[in-house]
């Protein structure tokens, strides 16, 4: 008798302990996107952010540092590395874009930005680091202009080349057929 | 004679490298033995439409226990999982690893993040988030993340398997990661029940190998609803096309039948009218100019035409 009285007391704290944990805590998950299709050096690249709150009470002290990017490859053209949110509710969902530019072309691990905050009033800091994008290549733009530029000059050029190989024809076929065609003309 | 000897030539062509093609290889007389098998079951199918209900039981039976002597011993266990709850098919939901379970230490939660409905349309991108926790006391390495869509009634049977993910991240004691996976369900899965697993492979300091099904659950896919589908817009364009086509190639026809009836008596009527017309008063070479219908002559033709008569001028 003692032995069951003492197990349903162990399976009840146990059970108390582990729905505490569960509803009181907040629990961040953030992901990290790159929403270009193509990155390529010299032109933006758009970083979105998205956190969101899957726990049941809100995230206090939130604070999201970016250190994949450093300066010496990439420039910020408009965003902050670094954002801090007072709280987050629970099920809802925060997002932050940073707009970057590549500086030159190569390969690139863009690994997980950090996220830390608090779970709930007592606890200690949380770290959780968000989706990676991984390794990453930077085209450069010599290559994505061949592939995805409009060619606008090229084109032209290659107009102007056809026009001697359509109008001469044109031109020798106009002066005989203004030619006889007077002669015709006369005869109807 | 020379008949004789091409028989024979012939039969040495077909017949030696056939012996010997059969009795080389081993592999194609075990084909042929599974061939007689088979011949077998077609004898014992005609026994059976000529008898009652019951021999059709009994052929059932039978082709179950060729099916286990023929697979290994997968087929008894789908048997068993037919009869079996949901609950005892989840721990073997996968045959080839069955130790694998999740670490103690570990917590994983899940986030559809494109559906939080968990209304997940057939044929759409359904994204998702799958956070870590390692609450124990040594470094997990996540290795992989996959997604599959099973048969909900048994979740040993796989109708859509998705690339696994490589992720390959360390996470520290008391630290939380995120990881995302995408997956498209098939157009054609619409309107039916699933059963979607998302499982995470991850490794512990000690190189133990862990799966944790993030999520195991039967969902019920709606058929996709599109507000403009190409295909059958360009299907209704295509009947339009074949109605115009049809209405043009009618009226033409009608329009020819209808020309016709016409049309005769008013040529005959022009001729008529031509030999009334009185032309003697024209001179003869200008008569006999008007029945040579000619006006295609050119310039050239008239030249020489004209040389040899300025010549004799």
């Amino acid at each position: 008798m003692w032995k069951f009285t003492s197990l349903l007391v162990a399976f009840i704290s146990l059970y108390g302990c582990c729905t505490a944990d569960t509803s009181e805590s907040a629990h961040l998950l953030v992901s990290k996107r790159v929403l270009n299709e193509y990155v390529v050096e010299g032109r933006d690249l758009t970083v979105s952010y998205a956190i969101y709150n899957v726990g049941s009470s809100p995230a206090t002290s939130v604070s999201l540092v970016e250190e994949t990017f450093n300066s010496d490859d990439f420039e910020i053209v408009s965003g902050q590395l670094s954002v801090r949110w007072q709280s987050i509710a629970p099920g809802a969902n925060v997002s932050h874009n940073i707009i970057l530019k590549p500086l030159r072309s190569g390969v690139f691990n863009i690994t997980a930005a950090m996220v830390t905050y608090q779970p709930s009033e007592d606890a200690e800091q949380q770290v959780v680091y968000s989706t990676a994008f991984g390794e990453t290549y930077v085209m450069d733009s010599k290559t994505f202009n061949r592939k995805h530029a409009p060619h606008v000059l090229d084109w032209g050029i290659f107009g102007l080349m056809t026009i001697p190989t359509i109008f001469l024809p044109y031109a020798i076929w106009y002066s005989t057929h203004s030619k006889y065609d007077g002669s015709k003309a006369k005869k109807l | 004679m020379f008949s004789i000897l091409k028989r024979l030539l012939f039969l040495l062509l077909l017949v030696f490298p056939a012996v010997i093609f059969i009795t080389n290889e081993g592999l194609l007389g075990v084909a042929a033995e599974e061939d007689e098998i088979i011949d077998d079951d077609g004898v014992e199918d005609l026994d059976a439409e000529g008898d009652a209900d019951i021999s059709d039981e009994d052929e059932d039976g039978k082709v179950e226990s060729e099916d286990e002597l023929g697979e290994e011993p997968d087929g008894p266990q789908s048997t068993d999982a037919d009869t079996a709850g949901e609950q005892d098919v989840t721990e073997e939901e996968e045959p080839e690893i069955p130790t694998l379970t999740a670490s103690p230490d570990a917590e994983t939660t899940i986030l559809f993040t494109s559906h939080p409905e968990q209304e997940i349309a057939a044929g759409s991108i359904v994204d998702c988030l799958v956070g870590f926790t390692n609450n124990g006391k040594a470094d997990f390495v996540i290795e992989a993340l996959d997604a599959s869509l099973r048969y909900p009634q048994d979740y040993s049977y796989f109708i859509q398997n998705f690339t696994a993910r490589s992720l390959n991240r360390l996470v520290k004691p008391g630290e939380q990661a995120t990881f995302d996976y995408a997956f498209k369900p098939h157009e054609n899965l619409g309107g039916r029940p699933f059963g979607i697993v998302v499982a995470l492979y991850y490794k512990d300091a000690e190189g133990k190998d862990w799966l944790d099904s993030v999520f195991n659950e039967t969902v019920t896919f709606k058929e996709q609803d599109e507000g403009f589908d190409g295909e059958t817009f360009f299907l209704y364009v295509f009947v339009a096309a074949m109605a115009i086509l049809i209405i043009m190639g009618a009226q033409y026809i009608l329009s020819s039948i209808g020309k016709k009836k016409p049309g005769k008596p008013y040529v005959e009527m022009g001729t008529q009218q031509k030999s009334d017309v009185d032309i003697d008063w024209l001179p003869k070479e200008t008569t006999t100019e008007f029945g040579k219908n000619s006006p295609r002559r050119s310039p050239r033709n008239r030249r020489q035409k004209r040389n040899p008569g300025a010549g004799e001028d």
